[in-house]
């Protein structure tokens, strides 16, 4: 093609594109006065410029980045272990790429997480991940991964744990397949596996979705104490210093600071309530869809995660029960946020098992449960559940505000209902007397 | 690590249209964009977004700070961050789609780990020959579509490195992609 043509072909482009679809092809005959090979020419070029699905429009950047880092220091290099065969990559973090593989003696398949030979002498991070094989196996709890050995082979460090087949909370959400009994579900499973942990003394650090496992059973495992601290239970504070993972230049932290608590966020001591509220985060986002706290910069989301409070209205409100651990859990005043673990383990597993039964030992199913149509009658029941609940457990104390409010829903249900009845009522008498007219 | 005086040079040479010096300057920024990366990677899990100019705009101030050289324009080095990365990609997705047996990793499916997937990196050649094409076309063109694509620039930055009104730069993205799907589809059509 010459350059005076490609010239004409932009031309007519530019001003065709933004016409109406009907008047472009009648305004692209006449700007080519006639000539067919270019009416074609801008016509199909037109036609591709409609289409949305040019993968064009996601820059590939990121994928150059994390191959130039990983060949930087040979992140993918397959380990030359004697007892174990390697199988596949199940998946990778910035400095370890976990194998799926066979331990030849024991006959069985493994995760064996390896960190590359170039960090072979990085004592900081051997150290680091020794105390995630030393945390992770000081909790013997079936919602953790058990951790069957560390050790360095072929000049490589290495850590074996049990292997979970399952896929990750990330994709679940990504996939939309965690519906509010299910989000009930694997919270409970991840508070205890949590609860387990602070008993041992252990502060996770890190939970988010991308860290927990559910099998196809329903079974969570929570992974990746790499960051995991222990904490001192005399003073409650977790040893260690959080600010060297933000020794760079400001503003060039990368990566999501979102499952943060406030205390995190301001780099000061924090203990096992810090896990309480990563929980709590994870919890919100997969009842609402959506995480508690956005924004556009890192330092929009920093800046919510200490000054606002996240947004309940939709599908939390419904029930008040969730509600209330959710605030519990997200609270920024360590005071209020939930003292212990197996409080919030009890509160969940108390809202989950009523959900998952019902109130008059129906089993509501998990459809059932969340179905736009039952959402009101259902939620309905809930509230009478824990409304009854709390009147028969504590008659002496006074109502609580939460129970008002749900007596005040109730009402509103009915108030609505009798609306309901008046405008038919009101159709019915506009009928009435559009007949009678006629008639007469 | 090559003398400094030498980069200078080489810097000076490029920006005067000698393309062969990229070929040599090229090695040196894409080093420093290898350990930038992986101290990104190092920091943070594999799930989130880089932050594209940040990223630059270090690997920038290290190459400034250890060469003592001035780059005359940024958009220099945007553009060679820009061919860097879509070298390298290329390089990967070539890799990929004639993968060999009984290699060395033999056994283990790179494709699970998310970085380059069979059908991108077919979709990749087909894309790198078409922007070859539209090179001798329309220039401007297929620089925009490396800046965006491969450097990972928004429309907003990259007007503002070629020093144009960001409208402009919209409306050459526009025909842009629109000729490059249509060259790709077409090829696609071809095979089938």
């Amino acid at each position: 093609m010459n350059a005076n043509r490609w010239k004409t072909v932009e031309s007519v482009f530019n001003q065709s594109v933004t016409l109406p679809p009907e008047k472009r092809e009648a305004f692209v005959a006449s700007a080519c006065a006639g000539d067919a090979d270019l009416i074609e020419d801008v016509l199909t070029l037109l036609a591709e410029a409609d289409k949305d699905n040019s993968f064009l429009s996601e820059p590939i950047f990121d994928v150059g980045a994390k191959i130039l880092a990983s060949e930087y220091i040979g992140l993918f290099e397959e380990p030359d272990f004697a007892a174990y065969e390697m199988q596949k990559i199940l998946g990778h973090g910035g400095s370890g790429v976990v194998f799926l593989a066979k331990d030849v003696a024991l006959e069985r398949n493994v995760a064996l997480k390896v960190l590359p030979s170039t960090l072979s002498d990085d004592d900081e991070r051997i150290l680091r991940f020794q105390q995630e094989a030393k945390a992770a196996s000081a909790i013997s709890h079936p919602n953790v991964a058990h951790i069957y050995g560390f050790g360095k082979a072929d000049g490589r460090y290495y850590l074996a744990m049990e292997y979970v087949q399952g896929k990750t909370l990330r994709e679940l959400l990504k996939k939309k397949e965690v519906d509010r009994i299910k989000a009930l579900d694997i919270a409970c499973q991840m508070t205890k596996a949590l609860s387990a942990a602070h008993k041992a003394g252990i502060v996770h650090r890190d939970v988010k979705p991308e860290n927990v496992i559910v099998t196809d059973d329903g079974l969570v495992k929570i992974l990746d104490f790499g960051l995991a601290k222990y904490f001192s239970a005399k003073n409650g504070e977790a040893n260690d210093n959080f600010d060297h993972l933000f020794d760079t230049n400001p503003g060039l932290i990368i990566g999501t600071i979102s499952y943060m608590s406030p205390e995190q966020i301001r780099g000061k001591d924090f203990d096992w309530r810090t896990d309480i509220w990563s929980l709590g985060v994870v919890f919100y986002e997969m009842l609402a869809g959506a995480r508690p706290f956005v924004g556009e910069t890192q330092s929009e989301i920093r800046k919510r995660i200490l000054l606002t409070e996240p947004d309940y209205s939709s599908e939390i409100e419904e029930i008040p029960e969730i509600k209330k651990i959710l605030v519990k859990t997200l609270a920024k005043d360590l005071n209020l946020r939930y003292e212990k673990t197996t409080d919030l383990a009890n509160d969940l597993e108390n809202v989950y098992k009523f959900l998952s039964n019902g109130v008059h030992g129906s089993n509501h199913s998990f459809a059932a449960a969340n179905t736009s149509s039952n959402g009101a009658h259902h939620t309905n029941e809930v509230s009478h559940y824990f409304a009854n609940k709390a009147v028969n457990e504590d008659k002496i104390k006074d109502k609580k505000p939460e129970n008002q409010k749900i007596e005040r829903a109730a009402g509103l249900e009915k108030l609505h209902l009798n609306y309901k009845f008046l405008i038919a009522g009101i159709v019915l008498l506009i009928v009435i007397i559009v007949l009678v007219e006629l008639l007469y | 690590m090559t003398d400094r005086h030498n980069i200078t040079e080489l810097l000076a040479a490029w920006s005067d249209g000698d393309r062969a010096s990229l070929e040599e300057l090229m090695p040196l920024v894409e080093q420093e964009l290898r350990k930038i990366a992986h101290n990104y990677m190092r920091r943070e899990n594999p799930n989130h977004t880089l932050q594209t100019t940040a990223l630059i705009n270090e690997a920038f101030i290290e190459l400034n700070n250890q060469h003592s050289v001035s780059w005359q324009n940024r958009k220099h080095f945007f553009a060679i961050t820009a061919q860097i990365m879509r070298r390298i990609l290329l390089k990967h997705a070539r890799d990929r789609t004639c993968a060999k047996r009984g290699g060395k990793f033999a056994h283990v499916s790179l494709e699970e780990v998310t970085v380059l997937t069979h059908e991108k990196s077919v979709e990749l050649i087909a894309l790198d020959e078409a922007l070859e094409r539209l090179s001798h076309l329309d220039p401007l063109k297929c620089t925009i579509v490396e800046m965006r694509y491969f450097g990972g620039l928004s429309v907003e930055e990259i007007s503002k490195v070629l020093d144009f009104a960001p409208v402009t730069i919209g409306v050459h993205w526009r025909l842009a992609k629109a000729w490059l799907g249509r060259e790709i589809n077409g090829a696609n059509q071809m095979a089938h």
